[in-house]
């Protein structure tokens, strides 16, 4: 690791706090803005997140084991049993999009998808997710929004060979009133609706539920909540994927 | 890099999950049964010291290790050890579900103790692989090397649940202490847990 940053030993305390799960108010909003500004470009934040990683995962020995009810186990082949979510095939997500699409129509996407937007109480879950994909060396990171765009930073995060992405970033406007942010995936020129959300205080994490390899690129638009089209409406940032 | 497995058999067992672990990228469910068989303990115990309720550790189990089938290439075996992987995504969602469950506040104070008593170490019964109660001494050991203001601070955000803030206002200590003390007490241990693997 460099020392090359000035403040990374105050980064590292904050991490510590974050990685503990003990951060609260100004000190958490911090760490969520480096989690989603500063960390995925950064080797030796990227670094620090893994070690605190493996000493939370470390302390749990401290806690004497016990032995967990039969029923656990039975809950968990029962769910191994049910239809495989897509996974690890990207391209049979994008059909499975597709299909969808056509199963639901329009309307369909547009009621799941409203549903979709993201709350203020999923914020800290998905960002616990995003921490875990950052940390992981073989993520990859793109960046949506242009310099030109500044302060409004977003970015992409995603293991090239999973099943889902995150769009994170901070300085992002509140859409149009009435409006939200829709990002659609697009692939041959067909694009496909596949998260929307509202930025909670300038702060976006919004976990995709769709294969990287599934899309040739994103682009994020301005929509009038409860409506969709076919395209996207008003692009506000856009980017490829890979 | 931190490996966490120098210790008798720990190696072995480490590369044993990598091998279960690549079985499970690609869908088997007897290599997920018997990351279970292995895991299930230690995490069931620390649901079960976090949240201090049973069906609330269950829960959080259950969610956990249903990630890990629904998305193994989350964990990166050049990040380390499998199961620090595996039981620090327990502690989150533990963390989490305290945090929900606001009445689990008025769980026991042995929640709060990183040294268990004696008669709680490991339940009667619960039957542990040598080497992983070997990995569980060397963290003992480290733990125990810290100062008792890092110590607690650390008990109480760990199993706790608590917050830097509350913390700091449970201690009658500025906040910024209870950073400083936090991260002391974890450079501390990977210096003690980690450097010494190298």
């Amino acid at each position: 690791m460099t020392l090359d940053a000035p403040d990374h030993d105050g980064i590292e305390e904050l991490l510590a706090g974050y990685a503990l799960q003990a951060l609260e108010g100004e000190d958490a909003a911090r760490a969520d803005r480096l989690l989603a500004d500063h960390v995925p470009s950064c080797v030796r934040c990227r670094e620090t997140l893994a070690d605190l990683r493996g000493l939370t995962g470390e302390l749990a020995l401290l806690a004497p084991p016990r032995e967990p009810p039969e029923t656990l186990l039975a809950a968990l082949r029962r769910e191994l049993a049910e239809p495989p979510v897509v996974r690890r095939r990207p391209v049979a997500a994008w059909v499975t999009a597709a299909a969808a699409m056509v199963v639901l129509g329009l309307s369909g996407w547009n009621a799941m998808l409203t549903q979709r937007v993201t709350r203020a109480e999923e914020f800290q879950s998905a960002m616990s997710e995003a921490f875990f994909t950052t940390a992981n060396p073989a993520s990859q990171t793109v960046q949506v929004s242009a310099e030109a765009q500044a302060p409004t930073r977003l970015y992409l995060a995603y293991l090239p060979d999973g099943n889902r992405m995150y769009l994170m970033g901070s300085g992002v406007p509140d859409p149009r009133e009435g409006h939200v942010y829709w990002v659609w995936g697009f692939r041959d020129g067909t694009f496909v609706p596949i998260g929307a959300f509202l930025p909670h205080d300038g702060l976006v994490v919004l976990r995709i539920d769709a294969a990287p390899g599934a899309f040739e690129g994103i682009v994020i638009a301005d929509e009038r909540e409860g409506r969709i089209g076919r395209l996207p409406g008003d692009e506000r940032w856009a980017t490829r994927i890979g | 890099m931190p490996t966490g497995g120098s210790h008798d058999g720990g190696k072995d067992h480490d590369q044993s999950d990598l091998f279960l672990h690549g079985r499970l990228r690609a869908g088997d469910r007897e290599a997920f049964e018997e990351l279970y068989r292995r895991y299930a303990r230690p995490a069931y115990g620390l649901a079960y010291r976090v949240t201090g309720h049973d069906l609330l550790a269950q829960e959080v189990v259950h969610d956990a290790f249903l990630a890990l089938w629904r998305a193994p290439e989350a964990y990166d075996p050049a990040r380390g050890a499998f199961r620090t992987f595996l039981l620090s995504l327990v502690h989150h969602r533990a963390v989490d579900t305290v945090r929900r469950e606001e009445r689990l506040r008025r769980r026991t104070e042995r929640a709060l103790n990183l040294e268990p008593t004696r008669d709680e170490d490991v339940a009667e019964g619960v039957v542990e692989e040598a080497w992983l109660a070997g990995r569980r001494e060397q963290v003992r050991r480290a733990v125990s090397t810290l100062p008792p203001d890092q110590r607690t601070v650390l008990e109480m955000a760990y199993f706790g649940g608590y917050t830097q803030a509350r913390i700091a206002e449970e201690l009658g200590v500025p906040l910024g202490t209870v950073k400083t003390r936090t991260l002391a007490a974890l450079r501390k241990l990977r210096r003690a847990l980690y450097e010494r693997e190298a």
